[in-house]
């Protein structure tokens, strides 16, 4: 038996009712796009920071301290098992002559926690300096810039000859603090290693082995580096008593030799190995590590948080658009099969099988779907995505060149859905039809029964309505499925209209409240 | 050419065929105790009052609707035992029917109707022979709404003749009727039925 000619009808199902079919088709498309670009976004963030921490091999913990790190913590933090890799810098917080800038100069950082170059190129000696990216607009190459006071650097004036991007520093408004200045820092520069000149470094960066392998913003490796890092602190705390005594002793020495001068002074020349040093005098505090993950650094934490927030939202808003696709989806194909009543009848008064007679419905229904699916999958895997990133990470220095990814499960579960709410709901009433004789079919279907509805059971009331209310009132009641479409469908609309609207005015209000209302005083040097 | 059967026994055979309806408590009868028989190559009319129930017993004897009780044997086959599957073989293969309201599919030319009853059988009738037989041969490409009231009735029959069946059913085939005479080929069994105007 050859079928070519119930192909041929099947294609002015669709020609012949072209509204109906994209309808249906932009439906779909609008709840996979929804869908699928709320679903990847959130991956989407974390693949790009992933991959940019990957590619700088950003450190899992740095560990600074009040003594600064010495020889003995380097042996510490090299020779426990769990460390990979460990880099150790210097770094000062410099105020720039003729400006409100501060900077954190750091030593360059090939290994671990490298930095992206942006611009020009990375200082070769410690006369030149690479500054942060975001200082692009207020700096310029080959510029000279003068620190008012060094610090541990060797040089005050430096030769700007790159701008960089820093693995460490995330949030391109809040650096960190500092003591000098205005506490707030503008941003970081990089020079070599020879320009400092400190007996301990300042700063040391961490990799463990176990870590490699993990995906950076996932539980795993959170408490992967926990516990890493708890190993790596109390080895570390065992150096503070040493530490300790050693400094008690300096202080001691220099308090001898400050009180055998005052002395000499006075005409009494002294031994300072005589001179007693009163416990209740030596103020000196005792040793501490301090070692930060990740999470401590400003703008990392936020970034995993809104990834996952956006996640959480792909669970709530595509469930309304696709629960309104389904709904049109539904009573189209179930208006559908009813219209070829007469034609279902005929083929099968001439003998054709219901998979023969399904084969409209199922073209119709089937290419609708997918077609919708394709559709709303090409906007939803790169066009949303993009859109939410680059409103999350406005304030993030991640926020170029991020990667779209594509995944198979919310392309699946799209196309899932839409084929349920049109293939099997158009075979599902198909199948109700062709449970039918075909001379039932034939015959056109008989009007359904009218009833009363519950208003006319109020005799006063129902006198009192013109006929117009009369029908309204009866089609109000009659057809309840029709009338809770409606309703559902103007629900949901409106609830995702003022949601939206109400999202807006909230966050526009924080700024306002916190800067003018509660915040009220501003400190300036 | 039609194979012909060259036994005396009947070809079309009802024995108390009844069909009922039920409405509540009440059983309404469509057909009841019918039993006649019709012989190979006849040319049989149904003629009745409105609400006599010849419909019903064309649908019936077209495997198009199961009756209620009482023996269809067609060509020595039992219909009124058939199931599902099989009535849908019968009504392939060894059934033609001319509907009352024609019922051609709109999205088809006429051309494409006939074939759609013509590609499901292994033997079938030319598409373009058909509508010579009933003259429409020069409007194949036409859609049935370009088509007369007549024309479209034309297309039916040639729809149903395509197959070849072994039985050939119509209902009300009122401007038809005019023209059976000018088919001569046509020697098998006819069942046609009349509105009540003539009766």
């Amino acid at each position: 038996m050859r079928k070519t000619i119930l192909y041929k009808d099947a294609l002015p199902a669709i020609t012949h009712s072209l509204g109906r079919y994209i309808a249906i088709i932009l439906l779909i498309g609008l709840g996979t796009f929804a869908f699928v670009g709320l679903k990847m976004a959130g991956p989407d963030m974390r693949a790009t920071g992933g991959n940019f921490f990957n590619k700088h091999n950003l450190a899992d913990v740095t560990i600074t301290s009040n003594y600064g790190i010495n020889s003995t913590d380097r042996a510490t933090i090299r020779n426990l098992p769990e460390v990979k890799e460990a880099a150790f810098g210097y770094f000062q917080d410099v105020r720039v002559k003729n400006s409100h800038d501060t900077l954190r100069v750091f030593s360059q950082s090939n290994n671990i926690s490298s930095y992206e170059l942006i611009k020009g190129h990375f200082p070769d000696n410690k006369r030149e300096i690479a500054l942060s990216y975001l200082l692009k607009k207020k700096y310029h190459l080959g510029q000279q810039i003068t620190f008012s006071k060094p610090g541990i650097l060797k040089n005050k004036t430096y030769r700007v000859v790159g701008f960089v991007k820093s693995s460490e520093f995330l949030d391109k408004n809040q650096i960190g603090q500092t003591n000098i200045g205005n506490g707030r820092l503008t941003g970081i520069a990089v020079t070599s290693h020879n320009a400092f000149a400190s007996p301990v470094y300042q700063v040391s960066r961490v990799t463990f082995k176990n870590t490699a392998s993990l995906s950076p913003f996932s539980v795993a490796y959170r408490n992967r580096v926990y516990c890493d890092q708890d190993k790596l602190q109390k080895a570390l705390n065992k150096n503070r008593r040493d530490k300790y005594n050693k400094y008690v002793a300096l202080y001691k020495a220099q308090y001898r030799q400050k009180a055998a001068r005052q002395l000499l002074k006075k005409g009494i020349p002294i031994n300072p190995n005589q001179i007693e040093v009163p416990k209740n005098k030596i103020k000196i505090a005792y040793p501490s590590y301090t070692i930060n993950g990740r999470e401590e650094s400003q703008g990392y934490s936020s970034y995993r948080a809104d990834s996952e927030r956006v996640e959480v939202l792909a669970n709530v808003f595509p469930v309304f658009l696709f629960a309104v696709a389904a709904l049109v989806s539904l009573t189209t194909m179930m208006r559908f099969v009813e219209e070829e009543r007469t034609n279902i009848g005929t083929l099968k008064a001439l003998g054709y099988g219901n998979g023969a007679i399904a084969i409209k419905f199922l073209l119709y229904s089937t290419s609708a779907a997918i077609l919708g699916v394709v559709l709303g999958s090409i906007l939803g895997y790169t066009f949303l995505p993009d859109l939410i990133i680059k409103a999350y990470l406005a304030s993030s220095t991640l926020g170029t060149g991020y990667q779209l990814n594509f995944a198979w499960g919310p392309l699946l579960i799209s196309l899932a859905v839409a084929l349920l709410s049109t293939t099997v709901i158009s075979m599902l009433t198909l199948w109700q039809t062709l449970r039918e004789q075909p001379s039932a079919l034939l015959l056109p279907k008989p009007p359904k029964n009218g009833s009363r509805i519950m208003l006319e059971h109020i005799p006063w009331l129902w006198r009192y309505m013109s006929f117009s209310a009369k029908v309204t009132a009866r089609n109000i009641f009659r057809y309840k499925s029709r009338m809770l479409m409606t309703i559902l469908g103007v629900a949901g609309c409106t609830g995702l209209l003022v949601m939206g609207f109400g999202i807006r005015d909230s966050l526009q209000g924080i700024g306002h409240i916190q800067y003018n209302d509660v915040q009220k005083m501003i400190l300036s040097p | 050419m039609y194979a012909r059967k060259l036994i005396i026994m009947a070809y079309i055979e009802l024995k108390n065929n009844t069909k009922t309806y039920q409405s509540g408590d009440t059983t309404i009868y469509a057909n009841k105790n019918i039993t006649f028989s019709v012989a190979q190559g006849e040319l049989v009319i149904i003629l009745g009052s409105s609400g006599a129930g010849k419909s019903t017993l064309l649908n019936i004897l077209g495997g198009m609707e199961p009756n209620t009780s009482g023996d269809v044997i067609v060509a020595g086959k039992n219909i009124a035992n058939y199931n599902a599957k099989q009535l849908t073989t019968y009504r392939r293969n060894d059934m033609g029917f001319v509907f009352q309201f024609y019922n051609l599919i709109p999205n088809l030319t006429a051309k494409e109707n006939v074939e759609l009853a013509a590609q499901i059988v292994p033997d079938a009738m030319s598409v373009d022979k058909a509508l010579q037989q009933v003259d429409l041969a020069n409007r194949e490409d036409n859609f049935p709404a370009q088509l007369s009231g007549g024309e479209q009735q034309r297309v039916a029959i040639a729809r149903a003749i395509a197959k070849k069946p072994e039985l050939l059913l119509c209902d009300e085939p009122t401007k038809w009727f005019n023209r059976i005479n000018r088919y001569p080929q046509r020697r098998y069994c006819a069942n046609c039925r009349q509105g009540d105007s003539h009766s």
